[in-house]
């Protein structure tokens, strides 16, 4: 039975989805989960300003989900980097790529994760 | 016949184009420098002109101008791993072999040699490859105009 903080948890993540929740899938080396809820989260913009001649600028943009959720094959997994997620909206699919560090938790209990990804196309 | 900056990157550019070399993209000028990740898919090569130095070669008036120019190979695959990156650092070599002790001899550029080519962020930029995950690869060609 889960503890009263992963219910409130959980409890959390479901309102914020009805606020700013997002259909994603997540994939892995071909492979995908199924349709999951993602609240859209951080999105900051970085770019490296070392590299003299040949500059990269990245959209960063953190997804919360709920950690039982992310499933492949009935496998439960945790995010590595290179890891995709694709979002659809009107018709238009955006990717993000999992980069370092691949996840953070969202909460002091574990049930939600914060996937930091990177704008891949 | 004097040259300035532009018309020898625009003579590297062909140069690189015109060589065959794979795997196979189209190098372009730029002054521009930054590039979205998003639009990095697929690679590319950028070519720009960075510094200048003059010298006398006689003490009326003649000079040899001596140019820096930057050829950066990036590349953003599915994964970072040796398989998929190693044709891209190849790239950036064959682009220094191509160049050093060559003569650039075109319509824009009289006679231009390239004398030295260096990689001065190292073979590639490690924290490209940390913080976005893609190959970066830049390689300086000095090149020294008669």
């Amino acid at each position: 039975m889960p503890l009263p903080l992963e219910r409130a948890a959980t409890a959390l993540q479901k309102a914020m989805a009805k606020v700013s929740g997002a259909t994603v899938i997540y994939s892995r080396a071909g492979q995908s989960t199924e349709p999951i809820t993602a609240v859209r989260a951080r999105s900051t913009f970085e770019s490296d300003d070392e590299a003299a001649g040949a500059r990269i600028e990245a959209r960063s943009q953190d997804f919360i989900v709920i950690a039982a959720e992310l499933q492949i094959n009935n496998q439960t997994i945790v995010p590595l980097e290179g890891d995709t997620i694709a979002w659809t909206c009107d018709g238009v699919t955006e990717t993000y790529e999992v980069m370092v560090p691949p996840y953070s938790p969202s909460d002091s209990v574990g049930v939600r994760l914060r996937i930091h990804t990177k704008r891949v196309s | 016949m004097s040259i300035n900056a532009a018309q020898l990157r625009d003579a590297v550019v062909q140069q690189i184009n015109q060589a065959g070399l794979t795997p196979s993209l189209t190098a372009i000028p730029i002054y521009d420098l930054s590039v979205d990740l998003e639009s990095l898919k697929g690679g590319r090569i950028v070519v720009m002109p960075q510094t200048k130095s003059l010298e006398p070669i006689r003490r009326k008036g003649d000079q040899a101008a001596t140019y820096t120019i930057d050829v950066a190979v990036q590349f953003k695959g599915a994964d970072i791993k040796p398989a998929t990156l190693d044709p891209y650092l190849s790239l950036a070599e064959q682009i220094g072999d191509l160049s050093l002790g060559t003569t650039l001899k075109t319509q824009i550029v009289p006679a231009a040699t390239c004398i030295e080519v260096i990689w001065p962020h190292g073979l590639f930029i490690q924290k490209h490859l940390e913080d976005f995950r893609c190959l970066t690869s830049v390689v300086s060609l000095k090149i020294k105009v008669n």
